[in-house]
């Protein structure tokens, strides 16, 4: 899985992850009452293709009517739509490691990270972390072409100011598994942080352009959200020159150079 | 407010602009009483340094009063009388925890694109380059420091703003230099670039146990105050065989320690310079490091070679096999301009050095522009411009 070296922790995590179930590919499509579809489409096909009369346009109508129920039925069409769009095929898991080194003892870093709701102030796509229970935790995401992700996450492993390993269940918008591991550096005074995510991303042409926004730039992004918690967790801020004065109108910018995340 | 802003290569004015504001609790806003062009701010002039951005406000060696400060910060309040720290540090990290304050890890926003030019990222400066950062500068009226309650130091009641100034940079960058080096009481010390750095290497070489210094420019006038002001021992690069020269003075050992204090732009002759003016025209290479190259030809073995002078990317044709079989050790980078501010007034105050010096000229910032011009020029024996709001 990673490509880089292992410390004992890490490959701690990896076992965390191995050692759990499989994470739950279901592709939504249970969602979906099959027989109403298949029989309300039957039914519509036929009414369209002998179109000789009202009784088959009729049928083609209840057909039709049919179908778009046996979609909608269970949930709203457009949850089941999306579900069915992210699940429907497989990629590749995008698997993504980074490190940083923070200047706290690995005590005060495990515990703010411990506390989940937390985690949005430095996870710039993180909308809101919810603690539903001491494992569970309801995750909300929103991608920059404004399409809103949600998933519960389980805490498959969790050994205090050590290891944190998680895993999103059943019903979850984006599969997604991982570790963070917290190793003491410089005598206790700081922090080894590794942390390691694997996506399931979804396929198909929309997944497609889901997939664009996590492949490419995830390891940065991951690594930028993690250069942001260091910075919190040592300075209490993050520098910025948004808003410092140029030369520049406002039109040209401010001159910041973006980061490269979306 | 009135600030110098960068427009591109050879191309700098004044401006209108906002007023700085506080952004993060940590903040403080300096109304500037001082400011000075620094030699890295004429590699910015001649375009050399990437990531400048259209409309930049320059400047890194300025200080000020206080007058306004975030809510993080309790050190220092409205009218205290600054000098503030070219390298800007949170004060939090392992490096700033280690006196190393050039290197902060957090106080770059654009750390990523550091770390993809260099491998990691160095802390951020004021007003050079977005690679740095990009924060604006302090040849203005005003500005906005980050982590005041770690980079501004008060100045003693006794020293005036022109004697604290140089402390921003030059003066803590001349003695780093020598400091980093580490060499024996006696040690011979060649320092290639008679600017501010390398007169106040000169200096600082003596104060810390230097016999002699020898200096090396192709500036009569500054060759003249590292003669007369600093009591060096001095070689023209045109008119002296620099590499016998120095193996001569130094009984065939060479120097203990060359100090490289021209960077990216150095003048050579021959046709190497043409070499590396091609290459870095071509921008094949970014620097035309000819002193680099011949302060390690003309270090003794075992020696050390120190480079305060400025380098921003790739550089060609360094003689490693004479380094490597002179065993030579190198050191170099920004300075940490933090752990030297209160040694160095301690140096000021008792008469050691007074490092109004290297002042040639004092003019009013609205004419900065044109200094620029003169600096880049070397012309009317400029050597240090302060600048005056």
């Amino acid at each position: 899985m990673p490509r880089h070296s292992q410390t004992d922790m890490t490959r701690e995590g990896q076992r965390a992850l191995r050692s759990s179930s499989h994470t739950d590919m279901e592709p939504g499509l249970e969602m979906i009452n099959w027989g109403s579809v298949l029989g309300g489409s039957a039914l519509f096909a036929y009414g369209m293709i002998r179109r000789r009369g009202f009784t088959d346009m009729l049928f083609a109508g209840i057909g039709a009517a049919l179908a778009y129920r046996g979609l909608s039925q269970t949930e709203l069409v457009d949850r089941s739509l999306k579900r069915l769009a992210l699940h429907t095929g497989s990629t590749e898991a995008i698997d993504v490691a980074t490190s940083m080194t923070v200047e706290c003892p690995p005590e005060e870093v495990y515990a703010f990270w411990r506390n989940l709701e937390n985690l949005p102030q430095f996870m710039r796509h993180i909308v809101s972390v919810e603690a539903v229970d001491d494992r569970n935790s309801h995750w909300v995401a929103r991608l920059p072409t404004g399409l809103s992700l949600s998933w519960r996450a389980e805490i498959i492993e969790d050994r205090e100011n050590e290891l944190l390993a998680w895993k999103s269940v059943h019903g979850s918008d984006i599969y997604n598994e991982g570790f963070v591991t917290f190793e003491p550096v410089f005598d206790g005074a700081g922090t080894e942080l590794h942390a390691h995510i694997i996506y399931h991303p979804p396929a198909g042409q929309f997944g497609a352009r889901i997939a664009s926004f996590f492949e490419p730039v995830q390891a940065q992004v991951i690594r930028e959200d993690l250069r942001c918690f260091k910075r919190l967790m040592e300075t209490g801020e993050l520098p910025t020159i948004e808003g410092q004065p140029s030369a520049r109108s406002r039109d040209q910018g401010n001159g910041r150079y973006e980061r490269l995340s979306p | 407010m009135k600030a110098l802003c960068w427009f591109g290569k050879e191309n700098i004015s004044l401006e209108t602009v906002d007023d700085p504001k506080i952004i993060n609790p940590r903040d403080a806003i300096v109304r500037v009483s001082l400011s000075s062009i620094c030699g890295s701010d004429i590699h910015l002039y001649d375009g050399v340094i990437p990531t400048m951005e259209k409309g930049d406000i320059l400047g890194h060696e300025f200080m000020g009063e206080i007058v306004e400060v975030g809510d993080e910060v309790d050190n220092l309040e409205r009218g205290d009388r600054v000098v503030v720290p070219f390298p800007i540090a949170c004060g939090n990290c392992h490096y700033c925890h280690i006196d190393s304050h050039a290197l902060c890890d957090n106080s770059n926003p654009n750390a990523w694109m550091a770390e993809q030019a260099f491998g990691y990222s160095p802390a951020g400066i004021f007003g050079y380059s977005h690679l740095y950062g990009g924060y604006a500068g302090g040849q203005a009226e005003y500005v906005r420091v980050p982590y005041a309650d770690v980079g501004p130091q008060k100045v003693p009641e006794e020293l005036t703003d022109e004697q604290a100034l140089f402390v921003t940079d030059v003066f803590p960058t001349g003695y780093q230099a020598c400091d980093v080096a580490d060499f024996e009481p006696g040690s011979t010390v060649a320092v290639w670039g008679c600017g501010p750095v390398g007169l106040f290497a000169i200096q600082c070489a003596y104060m810390l146990g230097a016999e002699r210094v020898i200096a090396i420019d192709h500036i009569d006038s500054r060759l003249s105050t590292a003669r007369s002001e600093c009591g060096a021992e001095v070689l023209h690069l045109d008119d002296d065989p620099i590499l016998e020269s120095l193996s001569e003075m130094t009984g065939g050992r060479g120097p203990d320690v060359c100090i490289e204090a021209v960077g990216m732009e150095a003048h050579g002759g021959g046709m190497v310079d043409w070499y590396d003016r091609a290459k870095q025209t071509l921008r094949m290479e970014t620097g035309r490091p000819h002193a680099l190259r011949q302060a390690i030809m003309a270090c003794g073995k075992g020696g050390t070679v120190v480079v305060p002078g400025v380098f921003g990317g790739v550089i060609d044709k360094l003689p490693m096999g004479a380094a490597f079989g002179k065993g030579l050790t190198f050191k170099m980078g920004q300075t940490h301009v933090h752990r030297y501010v209160d040694p160095l007034f301690e140096h000021i105050q008792n008469d050691e050095i007074d490092p109004t010096f290297v002042i040639t000229h004092r003019i009013p910032l609205v004419e900065g522009a044109a200094a620029y011009e003169m600096l880049q020029k070397k012309e009317d024996n400029s050597i240090k411009v302060v600048l005056t709001p």
